[in-house]
């Protein structure tokens, strides 16, 4: 009796504090009905003691607030009874279609993009985050279907959940998925693409719902939540085009000539195999205390090679240079190794 | 003029097989126009092999280039200082442009030698660089091309030229007639290696060029060789006029082909839809394996094609009352149509492709409705070549065709339809690869890997997994992309950003 009591003026007090607050105050009063007794026995003395007055003054409005909780309570005891084994089965059913469409989707695009011409490599790998997150929202409204029952109140007192929960516990989640959706739209970064995003360069591999794959030159796959996007910046090479361009730094001494060692850097250029010669091939050249800085701009055939492109470019003009005797900076006169990058 | 020129040519013929010598000696694979010739008798398919070879440069292609380089040459040397003085020719790579550079020249020969008799000029001396390869070492090139060509002292007097520019243009102008040369490089793709150093022949011939009115330059090239030195160093930049070798129609792949297809009896059946139902042997004669089932969709899409294609033209030739029209919709005219077609109008890929869909097969008699007309004699005249081949076989293939004996007359070789074969699965090594032998027509592994700059083992151990596929051909020590997957690579090749004009 007691108990009962306690939990009456308890819903009767939380009713009245939150009634323009319909959402919250349901689901709080859920929870507060359910399981914190403790509270509604502070609240219960504090009633005695102060609040006679409230109850008398406002007996009709608590009595239709109490009555309000206690059909939420019984909405989310029909609700829970609703959940049965049969249900649960078919849940897991739908989990494992979505997680083997999700899985063929991946395969078919990524096997599909790699057999098209290059061009259309990148192009065909867009389809895979879209057709990713649709598979995933209409998993998730069709398992809230199953087990909630989405009428119009449900989908409301549902919503406030989970605004509450994610507001609490799952906020950096929910931003990551939020900023993935956006992601798609904005497109920072896309399949396909060479990215530096949070200190870590490499292809995107893989555009989740709540972050991106990169693989790293080291064959590291590195996971980067889309969350960075907000507050960060990202560095990409390609941008949706099969073409990134390769700036490879040669060091040499004052005393090289430089015309001689941009006729070799271009012929480099230009015997490489990794080179797209339909773009265009650039030597540029700057002074330093410790000697001349050359960087040779170029692209690859295929983004995916610039590594290699990049080492076949320098051992093949380092050989050049032995050939040729070009000097290369002495190590006491490197006093601006730093600087290097910065002057483009 | 014409005598060393002649005597080059020979000497190329002797050297370097251009159609089916090239892959019919490949000792060690068999290549996909080899796979119909084994299923031949042997003596019919050396015949065969002999009568393809025999085959002259055809004369479409031998006429535009050969007048092209004619009228050139005229000009040059009625105007030496304003007329152009050099000409390119550019062929698909997996045509001989040696072979035809030197074979038009001596139709050119010939019309000059006349030329100078009735102008009583002295003759045009030739200076020939008669390579049938690249050299071994790439960095020697220039050297060589100085030597060959008898250019050493030459570089030095146009060294000094540049310096005294006046004086010495004056004395260009007036040059003497009987200094000038005609300077001959049947192949520029044997005068570089796309490495550091291998372009410095290209260099030294790029600063000759201009220069020296005194010379007319007819240089031949391969068409991905000759893209890669437009996009690189320019060399277009230096040289007169560019031609192409003309593309063959069905009309002229059919007269070229016909004294092959008149000598062997070559039967084409119908490929139309209606025709093959008529006969169920002719419906399924589809090469399919179920293990390769892209090839298999790529073989029924193009007979399909084919049939389609062919029961159209037969459906217009029922309405078309115009006689002229319906000799344009026998078996034999839309078959070299369809070749020309996909073989892009290449001679070497065309022929190789028609030894591909030949068949030695039994055929039944009602089927001959292109033959009715025949005489019995006509029939038996061509049939003894068949038998000849016959009796020159071993004892044990005649042995075994005497057997036949009876059913021997209905053997007959069946142009089926002419179909592409299914590119392999190729990495983007393997593109690299294929790229580097179609830039330079044909190389041996080490001037491959300096190509590629990759190490001879690891480009021979990539080369040897072509060849098990087909698209790589290998004599000797070079090598080359077999010609009849040429027109597919070509797309693949173009299509991932190579510098390749897709035919």
């Amino acid at each position: 009796m007691y108990e009962d009591k306690s939990h009456f003026l308890s819903h009767s007090f939380l009713g009245h504090s939150f009634s323009s607050h319909s959402f919250l105050g349901h689901s709080f009063l859920n929870h507060s009905f359910l399981n914190h007794s403790f509270l509604s026995q502070s609240f219960l003395n504090h009633s005695f003691l102060n609040l006679d007055w409230l109850a008398q003054s406002s007996g009709n409005a608590a009595e239709n607030a109490g009555k309000a909780a206690s059909d939420t309570a019984d909405q989310t005891r029909q609700l829970l009874s609703k959940i049965t084994a049969p249900k649960v089965i078919q849940a897991l059913l739908i989990v494992g279609l979505a997680y083997a469409v999700i899985k063929t989707v991946d395969w078919v695009v990524i096997s599909l993009s790699e057999r098209v011409a290059r061009h259309d490599r990148l192009r065909v790998k867009q389809f895979q985050p879209f057709v990713r997150t649709l598979v995933m929202t209409v998993t998730v409204i069709t398992l809230m279907n199953l087990f909630l029952n989405l009428s119009r109140e449900n989908v409301l007192a549902v919503t406030g959940t989970i605004a509450v929960a994610l507001g609490f516990a799952f906020k950096d989640y929910a931003s990551s998925i939020i900023a993935g959706i956006v992601g798609l739209f904005e497109a920072p970064y896309r399949v396909g693409d060479r990215v530096a995003i949070a200190g870590n360069y490499g292809e995107v591999i893989s555009y989740g719902l709540r972050a991106i794959r990169l693989k790293t030159p080291s064959d590291n796959v590195v996971t980067v939540p889309h969350s960075h996007i907000w507050s960060n910046t990202v560095s990409n090479a390609n941008m949706g085009e099969l073409e990134a361009q390769v700036v490879t730094q040669f060091y040499l001494a004052h005393e090289a000539n430089p015309e001689e060692v941009e006729n070799i850097l271009y012929r480099i250029a230009y015997t490489s195999k990794y080179t797209h010669l339909k773009l265009p091939i650039l030597v540029v050249m700057s002074e330093h205390s410790w000697g001349s800085l050359f960087k040779l701009r170029s692209y690859p055939l295929d983004a995916r090679d610039e590594f290699m492109y990049a080492t076949d470019l320098t051992i093949r003009a380092k050989k050049e240079f032995a050939k040729r005797n070009l000097p290369y900076p002495k190590r006491f006169d490197l006093v601006e190794a730093d600087d290097a990058g910065a002057d483009g | 003029m014409v005598n060393r020129i002649e005597k080059l040519g020979k000497w190329l013929l002797e050297k370097r097989g251009f159609r089916v010598a090239w892959f019919a000696k490949d000792p060690q694979r068999q290549q996909p126009p080899e796979e119909a010739l084994a299923n031949m008798p042997k003596a019919l398919a050396e015949k065969l092999i002999d009568s393809i070879n025999d085959l002259p440069l055809h004369p479409r292609e031998q006429k535009v280039v050969s007048e092209a380089i004619e009228s050139a040459i005229s000009r040059w040397r009625s105007h030496p200082e304003a007329a152009e003085n050099s000409i390119v020719v550019v062929a698909d790579p997996v045509s001989s442009i040696s072979g035809i550079v030197i074979s038009s020249l001596q139709t050119v020969g010939s019309a000059i030698a006349e030329e100078e008799k009735d102008s009583d000029q002295p003759p045009l001396k030739v200076n020939l660089l008669d390579w049938v390869e690249r050299p071994a070492d790439a960095r020697t090139i220039q050297r060589q091309i100085e030597k060959k060509l008898d250019l050493s002292e030459d570089k030095k007097a146009q060294l000094d030229q540049e310096t005294q520019s006046d004086q010495e243009t004056q004395s260009a102008e007036e040059a003497q007639p009987d200094s000038r040369a005609l300077m001959v490089i049947p192949d520029l793709c044997w005068c570089f290696l796309r490495s550091a150093d291998g372009l410095d022949g290209l260099d030294y011939l790029q600063d000759l060029l201009p220069c020296d009115r005194t010379r007319f330059w007819v240089l031949g090239s391969g068409m991905v060789g000759w893209e890669y030195l437009k996009s690189t160093i320019k060399f277009h930049a230096y040289c007169g006029k560019i031609i192409t070798t003309p593309k063959l129609s069905g009309e002229d792949l059919q007269s070229w082909l016909s004294p092959v297809v008149e000598q062997f009896d070559v039967y084409f059946p119908e490929t139309g839809l209606h025709k093959r139902f008529q006969n169920r042997n002719h419906l399924f004669e589809m090469d399919v394996d179920a293990d390769k089932p892209i090839e298999a969709i790529s073989e029924v899409s193009q007979e399909i094609t084919a049939s389609v294609q062919s029961s159209v033209r037969s459906l217009k030739k029922r309405l078309e009352p115009d006689e002229s029209k319906q000799a344009d919709n026998s078996p034999q005219e839309i078959y070299f149509e369809r070749l020309a077609d996909i073989s892009d109008g290449i001679a070497e890929v065309a022929v190789q492709m028609f030894i591909k869909s030949l068949r030695y097969c039994q055929i039944k008699p009602k089927l001959e409705t292109s033959k009715d007309k025949e005489s019995e004699s006509e029939k038996s005249e061509k049939k003894v070549i068949l038998k000849q081949v016959s009796e020159s076989g071993s004892e044990s293939e005649t042995k075994e065709i005497e057997k036949k004996k009876d059913t021997e007359k209905e053997f007959r070789l069946v142009a089926t339809t002419p179909k592409l074969p299914q590119l392999p699965e190729l990495s983007q090594d393997d593109l690299y690869l294929l790229y580097s032998l179609m830039l330079h027509g044909d190389m041996t592994i080490i001037a491959l890997s300096k190509s590629l700059g990759d190490s001879p083992n690891v480009v021979n151990n990539q080369v040897q997994m072509l060849r098990n596929v087909g698209i790589v051909e290998q004599q000797a020590s070079v090598l080359k992309v077999n010609p009849v997957h040429y027109p597919r690579l070509c797309r693949e090749l173009s299509r991932n950003n190579f510098i390749i004009e897709a035919p």
